[in-house]
């Protein structure tokens, strides 16, 4: 009947000595197989192998052998134990038991507010703060990608080679043309001039003052992406007087009408056509602007000199390469071109003094820092530092949520107990504790996301963009945000999931079973000192950079800036006052609130240009760099309020006068003049005696030493109208300034600042670095203290049965409160300890970029150390003088 | 317990139990299967399978008398139950009627 028993009983007697069945896979089934069932299987197993291997052999019935046992040991339906009884509970799985967990979850975020807040705030806090810096990184990363050919655009630079010698961002205005007629490679150049700071245009009644505009050549349609709304890119900049608006300014001056064809007054010097409408240019790119002038009309204006001006630094020169790699073959031509380009301008041959550097578009932005910048750009620096700092405060939030979601589950080990006595498995006890974590970390996001919207426009203030929430659409992102929060979720729920469930009822309700949970102490200590450090680093940063700002405002520079006040002329009004100087100035001065007024073309605060001087007869008429203040007239030192140390001042009874110079100390130490006064000094054509000294006063930064000045008399050339005002009369004096200028030439903008406020824009780095420092020294200390609240808590909570003994023996409540914050205490001055001698450096290095200083003195450092201890305090201070404070009855009872 | 699914594998392991009658443990079960059908099952799937059709309640099992055959350990023997019976009837009839009015026609891809 039954033809398989007696098969096997032949094999076994036959072929037990040949072959058995592989004892590695055997020794498998019994370590992996099913407990209950493996040596049924095995039989099962064995007797199948001998069929097999009379009917394929032994190699074949091996290798089955082994398959089975891989299948059985790979199928986890078989490894499930017959349940021996089961608890009502256990089976009433489904939307009753998931209502259930949800409600316990609820009600435990519920009943602890405090710790939900904290916890889910430093999660968010932490998630906020870095995707606010991947939005700043990402915008950082994007400038100038918009370009079509962005990979085959670079600006060509040139470098001096001698020491000493600058690299300069733009080059002269010729050799643009003639680099492309020697080199095959380029496919297209242009060029681009600034049209002039602070140009004012009109249109009917309508004026404004415009910094961003430029004059281009035609081709910047070729080489930029530069999308025209109206009018054609082939013509629009062809004709000499064509100008091209972007969108935003077209709506400024011309509103709703139609702007194409209508003509724009450059105030005092010409009329502009327009002739196309830009679409607005993105604010991610190292070379901003509102409109485009055509390069015509700057020749028109500038004549033959622009076309032989071969080393002056004026145009921004793009080349567009056929290919991108061909940057380097053109390089290699380049000295052979500026030896020739060059000839007879350089004593030896170009290629020794110079060479040409091509820098590719996408990279200026955040590594350039060339002389004569088109604007300041960025530092790839801050990329990396931010990037850092993104990181860092997302990974300390995120351990500070699990250390403090760990340190909560420890009070849960009863509820846990009661469940398992109640008949909950331990797979429910896990999905429990990971959905509670889940639901945190989620809220967390949410919460995160109404911060960033909160947070977007202090950050735009902060780092000077425009950043909109759109820019985080990259669905990556996103992603991985969520991601993030999962993981967090699944972490921070995972020790208690997996430790705590796993305790046996009686353990868990008898409440012991948290020894082993010293190691995860001494990982919280460690971290605790991690952030308070980094907490004391950023104050003390803080601290000194307000220092330094401070000491920069009320430094005395040598001359009054706080009641110097300059209008800007232009257009009509320039010619109006430049035509009759002295009367105005009478006029002006006559005011009971003004002191004295003059005109010239540079303040102080603005940037001096740099020209080369020489003395007649002094080291053999060497040429010396030195900063010049030009179109200045006689009043200028009296206004400003410019001591002399030597000399006297220009006077208008001297009529030798005309071309004489004023220099300040610097710049006779820098001459080595002993006797300065007399000497006759040159620049060019213009040569005169120096007739005074004046004391050294800062004109520039206090980044930098004073450097040497010279101060030729000019008057009546000057574009600014300066006025010394009596203290306390700045408002009648403007209002009088304004009608008097208005009476010379109707109609004009009255453009006015103080020296004062042009100082402190020189100052806009550090201000952003004192608001960056600020900030997140601010965010650093809230994300410590939640750290140490996690440790506090912990330990309060470890060392419960502690204190109530202590009490029982007659310890006093302000013992216990000394007993428990002298630990933390500990911490925060370990922190300071590794935090002060790092931020003395740090700050140190920092300060020597300046010329002017403070010192770093103790009670800054003082300061710091009391404010992170004080912080510290009070965080643990709640949970110290709770427990202080506990019934010990309480705490003893369960033992 | 409403939609008790028979799934293919399921269905022949059930077969095999009907054709074996008294001798059906596990390894008559495989073998079964293999030499009838020609493919190879795991004794992994062909424990699965008969765990799975035990409680659905297709299949009942009973622990054989001991046998010195196997060291004195018992086989699992199994039996189709009524509901099992329902279960492959119904699926024989379904098959059938699926197969009402085609041909064995080579055209049709059917052997």
């Amino acid at each position: 009947m039954n033809p398989y028993r007696c098969t096997m009983k032949t094999n076994r007697s036959d072929n037990r000595q040949q072959t058995n069945p592989p004892r590695a896979a055997r020794w498998l089934l019994q370590r992996l197989g099913p407990p209950h069932r493996h040596a049924e299987m095995a039989d099962d197993l064995d007797a199948l192998f001998a069929l097999r291997t009379v009917r394929f052999g032994p190699a074949r019935a091996q290798r089955l052998y082994w398959h089975d046992v891989l299948s059985i040991c790979m199928r986890r339906s078989l490894h499930a134990r017959p349940a021996p009884h089961t608890f009502p509970y256990e089976t009433a799985r489904g939307p009753i038991m998931l209502k259930n967990y949800f409600k316990i979850a609820l009600r435990n975020l519920r009943r602890q507010k405090g710790y939900t807040f904290i916890n889910v705030a430093g999660l968010a806090v932490g998630m906020a703060c870095c995707l606010l810096i991947v939005l700043y990184v990402q915008n950082e990363l994007a400038y100038d990608r918009h370009h079509d050919h962005a990979d085959r655009i670079f600006r060509l630079t040139v470098a001096y080679t001698y020491e000493g010698g600058t690299h300069w961002a733009p080059i002269g205005p010729p050799v643009g043309p003639a680099f492309m007629a020697q080199m095959p490679e380029v496919e297209q150049i242009t060029r681009i001039f600034p049209f002039g700071n602070r140009a004012v245009l009109q249109y009917e009644d309508r004026q404004f003052e415009e910094s961003d505009g430029v004059y281009a050549d035609s081709t910047v349609f070729e080489v930029f992406t530069l999308p025209l709304l109206r009018g054609d890119a082939k013509t629009a900049l062809a004709a000499p007087g064509s100008i091209v608006l972007s969108e935003q300014m077209a709506r400024k001056y011309f509103d709703k009408a139609d702007p194409m064809g209508q003509r724009l007054t450059v105030t005092g010097r010409r009329d502009l056509t327009v002739t196309g409408i830009l679409e607005d240019v993105p604010s991610t790119t190292h070379l901003p602007f509102d409109f485009m002038v055509s390069m015509q009309t700057f020749y028109d204006q500038a004549g033959d000199w622009a076309e032989t001006a071969r080393t002056w630094a004026g145009f921004y020169t793009y080349v567009l390469l056929h290919a991108p790699h061909q940057a380097e073959s053109i390089l290699q031509k380049a000295p052979v071109f500026a030896d020739g380009f060059f000839e007879g301008r350089f004593e030896t041959p170009a290629s020794e003094v110079m060479q040409f550097v091509l820098q590719p578009l996408t990279e200026i932005h955040l590594h350039s820092k060339l002389e004569k910048e088109y604007r300041a750009n960025s530092d790839v620096l801050y990329v990396y530092v931010f990037s850092a700092i993104a990181l860092f405060v997302l990974l300390i939030a995120c351990i500070n949520f699990i250390n403090l979601a760990t340190a909560r589950a420890a009070t849960r080990i009863r509820e846990v107990g009661v469940r398992k006595t109640l008949g909950a498995g331990r797979g429910q006890l896990i999905k429990q504790f990971l959905g509670e974590s889940a639901l945190m970390t989620t809220m967390a996001v949410v919460l995160a996301g109404v911060l960033i919207v909160l947070w977007l426009p202090v950050f735009n203030h902060l780092t000077g963009k425009t950043l909109i929430l759109a820019d985080l659409h990259d669905p990556r992102l996103l992603l991985s945000l969520i991601a993030m929060a999962l993981v967090t979720g699944l972490i921070s729920g995972a020790y208690p999931a997996f430790v705590i469930s796993g305790f046996r009822p009686t353990q868990a309700l008898r409440g012991s079973g948290s020894g082993k949970a010293t190691q995860p102490a001494r990982l919280r200590k460690g971290l605790v000192v991690f952030q308070f450090a980094i907490s004391i680093f950023l104050i003390i940063g803080t601290a000194v950079v307000l220092n330094q700002l401070d000491y920069f405002r009320t430094k005395e520079l040598g001359f009054d800036k706080a009641r110097v006040v300059h209008v800007r002329l232009g257009g009509e009004l320039s010619d109006a006052v430049e035509n009759n100087l002295e009367t105005v100035k009478q006029e002006v001065a006559r005011h009971p609130a003004i002191l004295n007024a003059s005109l010239a073309a540079d303040v102080p605060g603005e940037r001096y240009s740099l020209e080369l001087m020489s003395i007649d007869g002094h080291r053999d008429d060497e040429e010396t760099m030195m900063r010049i203040a030009w179109g200045v007239d006689h009043d200028y030192l009296k206004t400003l309020g410019i001591e002399l140390a030597a000399g006297r001042d220009f006077s208008r009874e001297a009529p030798a006068d005309t071309n004489a110079w004023i220099i300040n100390e610097a710049a006779v130490r820098r001459l080595g003049l002993d006797d300065a006064l007399g000497r006759v000094m040159r620049w060019g054509d213009y040569a005169g005696p120096i007739v005074g000294v004046a004391k050294d006063f800062h004109f520039a930064s206090l980044h930098h030493e004073i450097e040497p000045l010279v101060i030729p008399l000019r008057p009546g050339i000057g574009g600014m109208l300066l006025a010394r005002v009596q203290g306390g009369q700045m408002t009648e004096a403007l209002s009088f300034l304004e009608t008097t200028l208005d009476r010379l030439a109707p109609g004009q903008l009255f453009r006015y600042s103080f020296v004062a406020d042009d100082f402190d824009l020189l100052y806009r780095d550090e201000d952003k670095l004192r608001d960056v420092f600020g900030y997140f020294a601010a965010i650093a200390i809230f994300i410590a203290c939640l750290g140490l609240f996690g440790l506090a808590a912990f330990t309060a909570g470890q060392r419960t049965k502690e204190i109530g003994v202590r009490k029982v023996l007659g310890a006093s409540a302000a013992g216990i409160v000394l007993l428990l914050s002298k630990e933390f205490t500990k911490l925060v001055l370990v922190a300071f300890v590794v935090a002060a001698p790092l931020a003395y450096f740090a700050m140190d290095r920092w300060l020597q970029d300046f010329a002017y200083r403070v010192d770093l003195s103790w009670p800054i450092f003082l300061m710091a150390g009391l404010t992170a201890l004080g912080v510290a305090w009070l965080t643990v201070g709640y949970q110290s003088i709770r427990a202080a404070l506990n019934d010990p009855v309480e705490a003893l009872r369960y033992e | 317990m409403k939609h008790l699914h028979l799934g293919e594998f399921e269905e022949l392991v059930l077969l095999a139990v009907c054709g074996l009658g008294e001798a059906a443990y596990a390894v008559p079960i495989q073998q079964r299967i293999e030499t009838r059908t020609g493919r190879a099952a795991t004794m992994g799937a062909v424990y699965a399978a008969l765990d799975r059709l035990e409680q659905k309640g297709f299949l009942g099992s009973r622990l054989g008398a001991v046998t010195r055959q196997r060291g004195g350990k018992r086989k699992r023997f199994y039996e189709i139950t009524g509901a099992g019976l329902a279960a492959v009837s119904a699926m024989r009839r379904a098959r059938e009627r699926m197969w009402e009015g085609l041909d064995w026609h080579p055209s049709l891809g059917l052997e």
